[in-house]
This record gives C-alpha cells, sequence and structure tokens, in this order.
C-alpha cells in the first residue's frame, strides 16, 4: 500500500514535470511569437508615421504628437509600462511573485511599439522581455498554478522573447539567470534553455536565419592591440557611468515635476527627439542600420563621435521623460560608435598593426553593454554569439571587465535597480537572495509601529510618545513615512519652550531602512546604524512601512527564540 | 488546456508569418525605390547622394547582392575605400567566383598599392564563372587591364606571361594584333611585337600605325632590310611623319655606310670604311675638342684612337682588302670603338655617326 502511495506521487511528479516541459516549449513559441511581432510592429509603426524619406516637419512632429498620445495612455491606463520593461520584470519576479497583469503586457505592446516607432531613442529588448515574461505570467494564472511555478515562468518567457528579439539564444538564457533571477546557478537554466531555443527556432523560421547584424571578421592583428582594447574598457566604462548618472539625474528631474505633468512629460521628450532629428536623423528609433555602418567601418570618425554623444542625449531624454522603451540597445549604439572612434585612433596612431575599426565597434558594443547593464556573461556570450568567432574572446573580455570595473566603482547600483529606486521600489540584492540565516526582519519587527502625524506639533509628539519607553519613533503614516524623531530630542525640545514647534523641526530626514525579507545579519547591522528604530519598509514601495524594529522587538524575539540566530548573533 | 494553448500558436504562428511576409514585401518595395534613386543619382553625377540611398537599398533589403554590389562599387569609385572592400568581401564570401566582385576588389588593391592582392583578385576574377553576352570579349578586356596594372607597376616579367596568354585568347582582327603589339614594345619583347604588327600590317594593308611599328620594331632588331620596307610603306601613308622619315633616313644611312655588308665590291668596302674612319675621327676630334688632341708627353685614350685611325686610313685601299679580308674587320671595330668612346663622352649622335654606332652594335649583338 505504502510502495503504491510511493509510486502513484512519482507518477505525479513525472506527468507534473512533463507538463511543465511541454508549457516551456509553448512559452518559448509565444515568446518568440510576441518578440517577432512587437519588432514587425516596430517597423510599421515607423514607416506609417515616416513613410521613406520624412521631411524635416514630420521629423519634428511624430515623436511629439505620438509622445502626447503615448502619454496618456501612460499615465492613464498603463503606468507600469514605462521604460524597459525589464526592471519591472525583475520586481515581478522578486516582489509579486511573477504576477505581471495582462493590462501591463497590452500596454507595453502598445505603447512600446509608438514610442520606438515614432522615433525615441529607445530599444525594443526590454519591452520584448516584460511582454515575454508577462505572456508567461497570464498563461500560468491561467492555467491555475502555484505562484512558485507562476514565478518561476517570468525568466523562461523573459529568456525566450529576448531570443527571438536580439538572436542571441545563449545570452538570453544567460540574461535570464544573471539579470532576472540574479543567480546563474538557478534551477531553472533548464527551463529558460529549452524555451529560448524554441523561440529562435519560431524566430528564424519566419525572419530568416539572417544574423541581426552584418559582423566583419574578426582579427587581433597585434598582441600589442590588446592595449587598445583595454582603452576601449576605459572608455567604455566612463561612457557607462556618464550614461547611467545622465539618466538617474534627468528621470529624477522629470519625477520632481507636478503630478499633473506626468501625462505631458513623454511629450517633452518628443520634442526634445523631434529637434534632435532634425539635426542627427541617425538617433531615430532603435538604429541598428547605424550599428552595421559602424561595424562595416562606414562611418567616419567624426560621424561616429557625433553618433555616440548625439545617441546617448537622445535615450536620456526619451527614457527619463517617461515613454516605453529600453536601454539594450541604445547602449549597443552607443558601444558600437565609441569602439568604431578608439579602433579609428588606434588606427591613425598605434605604432604597430591594428585590426579594423568594425573590430572594435564590436568589443565597443560588450563593453557598453557591461557598463551599462551589468551583466558581464551576457555581454561576452552575446558579442561572441554575434561573431562565433572564439579569437574575440580575450579582447572582449579585457575591454568588458574594465568597462564592468569602471562603471561599477562610480555608479554603485545597477542601472535597472536604481531606476526602479527613483520609483521606490527596491529589489533584494544577492545579500539578501543568498542570505543563509533562517530568520528575516520581518520575524522581529513590530508589525504596528506608533507614527507620529507628520503636522503634529512638538507638544502633541510628548503626548503621544510619553507612555512609550521606546528611544526612537517614525513621523508620517504607515503609507509614507517622512523620518523618524528621537525621544532625546522632543524631550529637549520640551525643557526649552519649544513644544509649540512642528515636529519637522526635530525630524530626522536621512535614514537607514530595512526589507522584510532582508536577513537578521543586515537587520542587525543596519539596527547599529540607526537612532534606535529602524523602519521595515516595502520593496514595491518603499515610503509604505511594514513595521518597526527596536532594541525591544529584538529582546522579545530573543525570548522566543533562544537558540536562534539572533540570539548569537546579539551574544556576539 | 495546453492542448487549446497549442492550438492557439498555430494561427498565432500563422499571422505572424504572414505580417512578416508583408513586412519584408513592404521593405523590398522601398529598397528598389532608393535602389533607382541611387542609380540616377550615379548617373547625374551626384555620387555622395546615391550612396546614401543605395545605403537606404541595401537596408531594406540586406539580401539583395545586386544592391550591395551596386553600393559597393558607388562607395570604391569616390574614396570609401575601406567600407568597399568590407562590403565587397562580404558579398565575395557569398559567391567567391563571381567575377564582377573579384574584379572591384581587385581594383581596390591595386588602387592600394597591393599589388600580389591584386593580382589575385585579378586571376579570381578571370577564371571566375562569367555569365551574360561577350564573355571572352569582357575576359579579353579584364586581361588587357591587369596588363596595364602590371605596366606600371613595372612588372614587365609579370606582364609578357599575361600578354602571351592574351594574344592566345584575342581574335584575329587587326585591331587586337596592334595593341597586342603596342603592349609588347611596352612589355619590351620586340620579337612578339613585330610579329603582331606584321600581322597587323597583313590583314590591314593600309594601316599606318602598324606600318610604322613593324619599320620601328625591325629597326630595333637590327632588320633594317625591312625596317626600309615597312617605313618607306608608312611614309607613303603618312608622309607628315617626321619620326618615320627620320628613322627611315637613318635606316638608309646604315644601309650605305655598313663595310661589313655582304657582297659589296672591295672598291666600295673600302671607299665605305675609309669615310666611317674619317666620318669617326671627325666625331671623335668634335667631341674632344683639338686641343686635347694635341701631342702631350702622355696621350690620351682618344688620342691614341685618332692616330690609330688616321695610320689605318693610309693603309685602305681595294687591293689591301682583297689581300687581307681581316682588314676590314679592324677598321670597322675602331670605327666602332671610337663611336662608342664619343657617345660616352658626348651623348647620343645623330646622322651618320648615330648609323656608324648603330652598325657596331648590330655586329656586336646589341640591340639598341
Amino acid at each position: 500500500m505504502r510502495f503504491g502511495t510511493l509510486l502513484t506521487t512519482e507518477k505525479l511528479r513525472l506527468r507534473e514535470n512533463q507538463v511543465f516541459l511541454a508549457l516551456t516549449i509553448l512559452l518559448g513559441v509565444f515568446g518568440g511569437l510576441s518578440a517577432v511581432l512587437f519588432t514587425l510592429a516596430i517597423e510599421g509603426t515607423k514607416h506609417v508615421l515616416f513613410g521613406s524619406a520624412p521631411s524635416p516637419l514630420r521629423l519634428l512632429a511624430v515623436p511629439t504628437l505620438v509622445s502626447l498620445v503615448t502619454g496618456y495612455l501612460l499615465a492613464k491606463f498603463f503606468p507600469d509600462a514605462r521604460g524597459s520593461g525589464v526592471p519591472q520584470t525583475e520586481a515581478a519576479y522578486h516582489l509579486h511573485n511573477g504576477v505581471i497583469p495582462a493590462r501591463v503586457v497590452f500596454g507595453k505592446f502598445l505603447t512600446g511599439a509608438l514610442c520606438v516607432g515614432s522615433g525615441h531613442s529607445m530599444g525594443r529588448e526590454g519591452p520584448s522581455v516584460q511582454i515575454g515574461a508577462g505572456i508567461a505570467s497570464v498563461l500560468g494564472r491561467w492555467l491555475r498554478l502555484p505562484p512558485a511555478r507562476v514565478k518561476s515562468l517570468i525568466p523562461i518567457g523573459a529568456a525566450a522573447a529576448l531570443s527571438a528579439a536580439f538572436n542571441t539564444p545563449v545570452a538570453a538564457v544567460l540574461f535570464a539567470l544573471e539579470e532576472i533571477i540574479g543567480d546563474m546557478n538557478a534551477a531553472l537554466i533548464g527551463s529558460t534553455v529549452v524555451a529560448s531555443v524554441t523561440a529562435v527556432i519560431v524566430e528564424r523560421s519566419i525572419l530568416g536565419e539572417e544574423t541581426l547584424f552584418r559582423v566583419p571578421a574578426y582579427q587581433l592583428a597585434n598582441p600589442a592591440e590588446l592595449i587598445g582594447y583595454a582603452i576601449l574598457g576605459v572608455v567604455g566604462g566612463t561612457l557607462s557611468v556618464i550614461f547611467c548618472k545622465g539618466l538617474l539625474s534627468t528621470r529624477k528631474l522629470f519625477l520632481r515635476m507636478p503630478q499633473w505633468t506626468r501625462t505631458l512629460q513623454p511629450a517633452i521628450g518628443g520634442l526634445g527627439i523631434g529637434i534632435m532629428l532634425l539635426f542627427v536623423p541617425q538617433v531615430l528609433g532603435v538604429g541598428y542600420e547605424h550599428v552595421d555602418q559602424a561595424l562595416d567601418g562606414a562611418l567616419a570618425w567624426k560621424m561616429l563621435l557625433i553618433l555616440c554623444g548625439a545617441k546617448l542625449v537622445a535615450t536620456i531624454v526619451s527614457y527619463a521623460s517617461g515613454n516605453a522603451g529600453g536601454i539594450f540597445a541604445p547602449s549597443l549604439f552607443i558601444g558600437a560608435m565609441a569602439g568604431g572612434a578608439v579602433g579609428m585612433g588606434m588606427h591613425a596612431f598605434a605604432p604597430f598593426p591594428t585590426g579594423s575599426p568594425g573590430a572594435y565597434a564590436l568589443v565597443g558594443m560588450g563593453a557598453l553593454f557591461a557598463g551599462i547593464i551589468r551583466a558581464p556573461m551576457t555581454s561576452v556570450f552575446m558579442v561572441f554569439e554575434l561573431t562565433q568567432d572564439y579569437k574575440i574572446l580575450v579582447p572582449l573580455m579585457v575591454a568588458n571587465l574594465l568597462s564592468y570595473l569602471i562603471s561599477s566603482r562610480f555608479q554603485r547600483k545597477p542601472i535597472y535597480h536604481a531606476l526602479l529606486e527613483l520609483d521606490h521600489v527596491h529589489l533584494p540584492g544577492p545579500a539578501t537572495r543568498f542570505a543563509a540565516s533562517t530568520f528575516r526582519a520581518g520575524d522581529f519587527m513590530n508589525p504596528t509601529p506608533l507614527f507620529i502625524p507628520e503636522n503634529s506639533s512638538i507638544d502633541d509628539a510628548w503626548t503621544l510618545i510619553v507612555d512609550d519607553r521606546s528611544a526612537c519613533f517614525l513621523v508620517g503614516s504607515g503609507r509614507s513615512i517622512v523620518g523618524l524623531v528621537t525621544r532625546q530630542d522632543v524631550e529637549e525640545s520640551i525643557r526649552s519652550d519649544r513644544g509649540d514647534r512642528p515636529i519637522a523641526s526635530v525630524l530626522i530626514r536621512e535614514w537607514t531602512h530595512v526589507h522584510a525579507d532582508h536577513s537578521l545579519e543586515v537587520a542587525l547591522d543596519r539596527f547599529r546604524q540607526s537612532p534606535g528604530l529602524l523602519p521595515v519598509v516595502s520593496r514595491d514601495e518603499a515610503n509604505r512601512v511594514e513595521g518597526a524594529i527596536t532594541l525591544e522587538t529584538i529582546l522579545r524575539f530573543v525570548q522566543r527564540n533562544p537558540q536562534s540566530d539572533v540570539a548569537s548573533s546579539m551574544e556576539a | 488546456m495546453l492542448v487549446f494553448l497549442a492550438a492557439a500558436a498555430i494561427p498565432t504562428y500563422l499571422f505572424t508569418r504572414q505580417m512578416a511576409e508583408l513586412n519584408r514585401q513592404r521593405n523590398s518595395r522601398i529598397a528598389a525605390y532608393w535602389y533607382r534613386q541611387g542609380e540616377h543619382q550615379l548617373a547625374n553625377n551626384n555620387p555622395e547622394a546615391a550612396i546614401t540611398s543605395l545605403r537606404h537599398a541595401t537596408t531594406g533589403d540586406r539580401n539583395s547582392g545586386e544592391y550591395s554590389f551596386t553600393l559597393a562599387k558607388a562607395l570604391a569609385a569616390n574614396g570609401h575605400d575601406e567600407e568597399a572592400r568590407l562590403a565587397l568581401l562580404r558579398l565575395r564570401e557569398a559567391a567567391p567566383d563571381n567575377p564582377q566582385i573579384n574584379l572591384e576588389l581587385a581594383r581596390l588593391s591595386a588602387r592600394e598599392r597591393e599589388i600580389p592582392q591584386a593580382l589575385l583578385y585579378y586571376r579570381h576574377a578571370l577564371y571566375g564563372v562569367w555569365t551574360g553576352e561577350k564573355v571572352d570579349e569582357r575576359r579579353r578586356q579584364l586581361r588587357l587591364e591587369l596588363i596595364h596594372l602590371l605596366l606600371d607597376r613595372k612588372e614587365e616579367r609579370r606582364a609578357l606571361a599575361e600578354l602571351l596568354a592574351l594574344s592566345a585568347d584575342s581574335p584575329d582582327t587587326p585591331e587586337a594584333h596592334l595593341q597586342i603589339a603596342q603592349l609588347f614594345i611596352e612589355a619590351g619583347d620586340t620579337p612578339h611585337a613585330l610579329q603582331n604588327f606584321t600581322e597587323t600590317a597583313r590583314l590591314d594593308p593600309k594601316n599606318t600605325e602598324a606600318l610604322q611599328g613593324a619599320g620601328a620594331a625591325s629597326f630595333r632588331l637590327g632588320d633594317y632590310k625591312t625596317a626600309r620596307r615597312f617605313l618607306t610603306l608608312a611614309l607613303e601613308r603618312d608622309a607628315s611623319s617626321t619620326s618615320t622619315a627620320q628613322l627611315l633616313e637613318t635606316t638608309h644611312l646604315i644601309e650605305s655606310s655598313d663595310p661589313l655588308l655582304p657582297r659589296l665590291t672591295f672598291q666600295e668596302r673600302a671607299a665605305r670604311l675609309t669615310a666611317a674612319l674619317d666620318q669617326s675621327v671627325k666625331r671623335l676630334e668634335e667631341c674632344a675638342g683639338r686641343d686635347q688632341l694635341a701631342p702631350a708627353p702622355q696621350p690620351s685614350e682618344s688620342e691614341q684612337l685618332r692616330n690609330e685611325a688616321l695610320a689605318l686610313k693610309l693603309t685602305i685601299t681595294p687591293e689591301k682588302l682583297r689581300q687581307d679580308p681581316e682588314l676590314v674587320r679592324t677598321g670597322a671595330d675602331l670605327v666602332f670603338k671610337i663611336e662608342e668612346k664619343a657617345t660616352g663622352n658626348c651623348g647620343k649622335p645623330q646622322g651618320p655617326d648615330e648609323a656608324l654606332l648603330l652598325i657596331g652594335r648590330k655586329y656586336k649583338g646589341i640591340e639598341r
């Protein structure tokens, strides 16, 4: 009887795995189809809006007017469809159990095609990733899969879509593992490979075997040429930092504008792009045809530099103003132009034979990708897949590594995470995801902490806290924390007859926080830096308080769990 | 549910495929439009605009070899060598035997003085798979282009090899023979040049250029009798040619002053030898100047030659020549020695002295 039950369980598990494999293949098909359709939609939109030879008026008007429409759509109906789609997919995976609403998928497709097709300097890969992952999420929920299974479909759908959008199946798998999951050893590697391969088969059966770029034959003309690639790595890293800082600060500027301007912000970006198109029409849309020219050595060094700078500015304007589109393609574009320029410089000044500028453009694409996207493995394999040439690996790794190191040094947060944080979404870092401890901050927080209303006077605050023995208190509300105050500051203000002053006069505005899933080591470490209270905020909305950690809550937890890690940590 | 999803995938796939096909057709139409624009701009001598249009065409239809090749040619013609080379190399990967692609690559390499590479591409072009009309004539023109390149680069030996192949493949027309003859002259192969000039003259007896060429080639080979015949015919057809007249005059002089010619009477031979000695001494004196030849404690080489010539002249009579058959050879050798000496000191002679010098070289086996 017992043996029979075991057999049944085993059979069920086998059947479940088979069903999951079939679903994975179907997700590969749908992911691939969605990416191809998205690409075709962008091309169709571009053709309808610009025609074969657009007039200057059309170049100026199209991005502005279309952005008015997309601005309205994004503000009213699809707020989660703004931007790239990769960070949103990461947030869905890490914070929302893999839930991406169907509305977001539709909205991303529509607004992404309109934004990129109307000339915004943005890429199609990021939106494809979100659409692919969204389709996986929608289908998973429609099939009533358990939440853990739905979550695991996110990287599968993302890999499938990226594989078809960029025609590099291995790099797509790595991207899903490295960027979306954040773990190269993830158990989902098999499924992502299956989906990625299925998607690329679907894509090639429709669009043909042709590669995305006409890649030149790679040749390292002289071992000393590695110096040139190191220079390219430094240039790539520097440009990555400039791009990331520029994008984040411009996005902050737009976010600081009044709420009612949100609908119009994409049109402001559209107008900026329209003006740029009058002078540098090459920055229009994805721009892979110009990457091809750089790879061909078809662009003079002046043009390479102009396009490098113009694309960088145009992408910042397009993205920061809240349009829908990615930064994957622009980073490759900027990298190709910078690489081509460095290659030409090497060709002119190096005292040894050098490869073609096209070879440098190719490595430059990887270097910028490594610096901006911060997915070094993906960047190496992506260019390797494009060239299918082992000889490129060493120069590529030299340039990518340097670019990655420089970018990490001067822009600590990866761009996708930093962009999410601007929207008050905090993704768990590797330390949190891989923490060995059993207990999390959520286990020993007080879920109903006391709040002092933001508009209270110090006297009012004193009335509230007088019976509470805590050293520090939250100011604001559960939905929106504005800062902390210490009991000591409030007492001193009362003693010196300043009780009628607003609580804001003693407010601590810069405070550290944790999320509920942070490990106890992180929580205790941050508690030591706090004034006596450590807010536990939502990852999804960093102003929303989920609880608070005080010395009292920690001691209470230790009493309940004397053998816990907290106790040993406290002893330590 | 999975079955339903799988079933739904089929129409979705077919729909996407249809959309992709429509997109491809639209891109092809746009590419064709830009290609026509590019061709029109090329015809109107607006190369940069043409390049931009052709770029649009190749972006719209990346698989069209015709568009890419036209763009590559336009790029090469307007100095965008590196891009043109990359584009051509990419086209060559797909069609390594295409003569047009190899030819353009050869021209690019030649322009950049990469002669071995250019030769390689020219050969690939020559022996590639030619299609269309007038294949032989196009291949012949290509070989001619290669020969001109080699001659420009002073690669006469390689040029001669190609010329021999060209002469074997060329049609039997006066134009073809004349062209080959002139190229043989440039390559320094006078016998083959003469052969082709003669053939031209045979096919077209009124061809002045061929007659002049044959005359000059025969003259250069020392066949003055043949030279006279061709040069006379050439001058009859074009009396205004001073170079032909001059060459004919020199031929006459050579024929009338050569003391070693067979079947001359002893009187004639003695007279010619005496005249030659007089002429050479005169040349020596004019060249060196009287003062230098004046008696001195150590006589110079020129003075010794002059004295030797004057002494020999006194001994030459028809009778002496009959008794001593070697005397005419000794006298002639002295004349040639003096003329060589004077030429070395004073440069190329004219008129009778030139004739004597050429007679001497002919007998020494030195072609002029």
